[in-house]
């Protein structure tokens, strides 16, 4: 089954429609359980990443499937399905180095933490954009980092402005900044999930899941 | 005569009660209290959810109890998640809890396992840290600059602080002085560390040491005057294989090359230093140990059976845990002495460490 396959079949999640966050919030956990088990009925979903010798840049397709090992490429984007932010189930951010990732809490706001997801969450999606180089990753990761120092934004639907960040709001705007993609296909809110379910996007490691 | 038989009888079933609560009170505390005294090995589990458990064990390997603490993620999401042993003490980072930070680290008391928390007033989520026997200092920062503070971790005030240049990525501390090393990385094709002396008493600056091509380091060791670096990472962020060894007192640099790259941590233990093959991200390596024979540098590499995510030299031996075992070697020719299986628990292996 192809990528873009399994978004069409999952659909995004429906902002419009929800009328609270419980709504919204078990909507998440419903499109992440779509994915886990399209996953886990077709395990060839997990695609080897673009730097892999496995890919083929060329065709800008994969000849063949190497076991996927938890990324360090700068621009890699992080999601997990733990844990939830208000309304938001998850967390996301995007590698900037091999040991450093470039995350939103709403402590700290913007800032760079250590780049070990799969030994501190339970469940990890490590996904990647069509179409776009490894330097454009790198220069995604270098404008999220670009942010640092700014707050949280907990004003979900407010995902245009460049004052404050939520997580996975930072990830978009890295990427719509740099490459013109848009991560958020369906709504107001950012999801992480929208990054995993993006047709933009495919998964190159999952961990848990 | 029944009056007499009924007090009796009264006190036969208050007798009966009591003793009933006391055995029934004693069988729900036996797991949390049992034998706290008695073991050499404490395990730990958690994630960014769910709070840590420590296991413990006895010499034998013998599984004694487990306990329960309020703390989740210790020490993920720490630049440095060795724990440092002070005494009776063992302390640990813990910057981060579900999606929280947390602005101290923790201070646990092996006789008990009472954990105690050691703040800082700068808001500094510590990832790096150290401790000595009074006060802890901790640091945070992004790829620009970064805080350290130092606190009196009897009273829990924070007794100074400063600001550094570059991103805080390891310190270790030594007699009145913490070495601290930062990265620059102003310019993303000259990424470079450097090393930042420091007065212990007011956290004043010395001096400063640059270390070229360098990212970042997953450990550090002060041999007498030579500080050594493990190069995990260089400027164009690619695995290295190099271990760096600067002479305090000349500020001469020299590099060794390790026959493996994925350089983890460092032991030190007479004339040799031992460093480990591993990574944060728990994936597979060939589970090599070098042993640096500090005045020849000549080089000997072992192979463990199990991967060294977490592991010490105590007594003479090596001892290591992949969360699975333990495992023991013996330190001349890394022939495994003895093994045991550990429980396991729902939650992820982040740590163990030994009760003298």
């Amino acid at each position: 089954m192809s990528l873009c396959m399994l978004s069409v079949i999952l659909p995004a999640v429906s902002h419009a429609n929800s009328t609270s966050s419980e709504d919204i919030v078990q909507q998440q956990l419903e499109t992440f359980e779509r994915v886990e088990k399209e996953i886990e009925s077709d395990p060839e979903l997990v695609q080897p990443d673009k730097n892999s010798s496995s890919y083929n840049f060329k065709a800008n397709n994969f000849q063949a499937l190497a076991a996927p090992s938890y990324p360090k490429r700068k621009g890699v984007i992080l999601v997990t399905k733990d844990g939830k932010f208000g309304s938001l189930v998850g967390h996301a951010g995007i590698i900037y180095s091999e040991t450093k990732t470039v995350e939103s809490f709403p402590e700290k706001g913007v800032k760079t933490y250590d780049n070990d997801w799969n030994t501190k969450y339970k469940t990890v999606y490590a996904v990647t954009t069509k179409g776009t180089t490894v330097a454009q990753d790198a220069k995604a990761a270098d404008r999220a980092y670009s942010h640092k120092g700014k707050p949280y934004n907990w004003e979900f639907t407010n995902i245009n402005t460049t004052k404050k960040f939520y997580c996975s709001q930072l990830v978009y705007e890295a990427y719509k900044y740099t490459t013109g993609l848009n991560l958020n296909h369906s709504g107001r809110i950012v999801f992480p999930i929208d990054l995993v379910n993006s047709s933009h996007t495919y998964i190159i490691y999952t961990k848990g899941v | 005569m029944n009056l007499f038989k009924t007090i009796t009888n009264r006190y036969k079933m208050i007798f009966i009660c009591l003793l009933s609560s006391m055995i029934f009170l004693q069988g729900c505390f036996s797991t949390e209290t049992k034998n706290i005294e008695d073991y050499k090995y404490a395990v730990i589990y958690t994630n960014m959810f769910e709070k840590a458990v420590i296991h413990l064990y006895n010499e034998k390997g013998k599984f004694l109890s487990k306990h329960k603490t309020k703390y989740r993620g210790m020490p993920l999401g720490a630049f440095m998640e060795r724990p440092i042993h002070m005494n009776n003490k063992v302390y640990y980072a813990n910057p981060q809890s579900k999606h929280n930070t947390n602005e101290f680290i923790l201070e646990l008391n092996k006789s008990n396992l009472q954990i105690k928390e050691i703040p800082n007033e700068e808001k500094i989520a510590p990832t790096v840290w150290t401790v000595d026997k009074e006060f802890a200092y901790m640091s945070e920062g992004d790829l620009t600059s970064s805080k350290l503070a130092k606190t009196n971790i009897a009273t829990g005030k924070q007794v100074a602080s400063t600001k550094l240049k570059g991103e805080a990525n390891y310190m270790i501390e030594h007699s009145d002085k913490l070495y601290v090393l930062t990265f620059i990385h102003s310019n993303p094709d000259d990424i470079y560390g450097i090393i930042n002396v420091i007065n212990k008493k007011d956290l004043s600056l010395i001096e400063t040491i640059k270390i070229d091509d360098m990212m970042y380091s997953s450990d550090m060791e002060l041999v007498d005057n030579d500080l050594f670096l493990v190069k995990t990472s260089d400027g164009k962020d690619n695995q290295s294989n190099e271990l760096i060894k600067i002479n305090l007192m000349n500020k001469k640099i020299e590099k060794i090359t390790l026959p493996f790259k994925s350089l983890s941590d460092m032991h030190v233990h007479k004339d040799h230093m031992f460093i480990t093959q591993g990574n944060s991200f728990l994936e597979p390596t060939e589970k090599k140990i070098a042993k640096l024979h500090l005045n020849s540098s000549k080089i000997d590499v072992f192979t463990t059976e199990i991967e060294n995510y977490v592991s010490y030299i105590h007594e003479d031996q090596f001892i290591t845990s992949d969360g699975t075992k333990i495992q023991i070697y013996n330190l001349d020719n890394f022939k495994k002495e003895k093994e045991f299986k550990l429980e396991g628990d729902e939650s992820l292996f982040t740590s163990f460490f030994i009760n003298d």
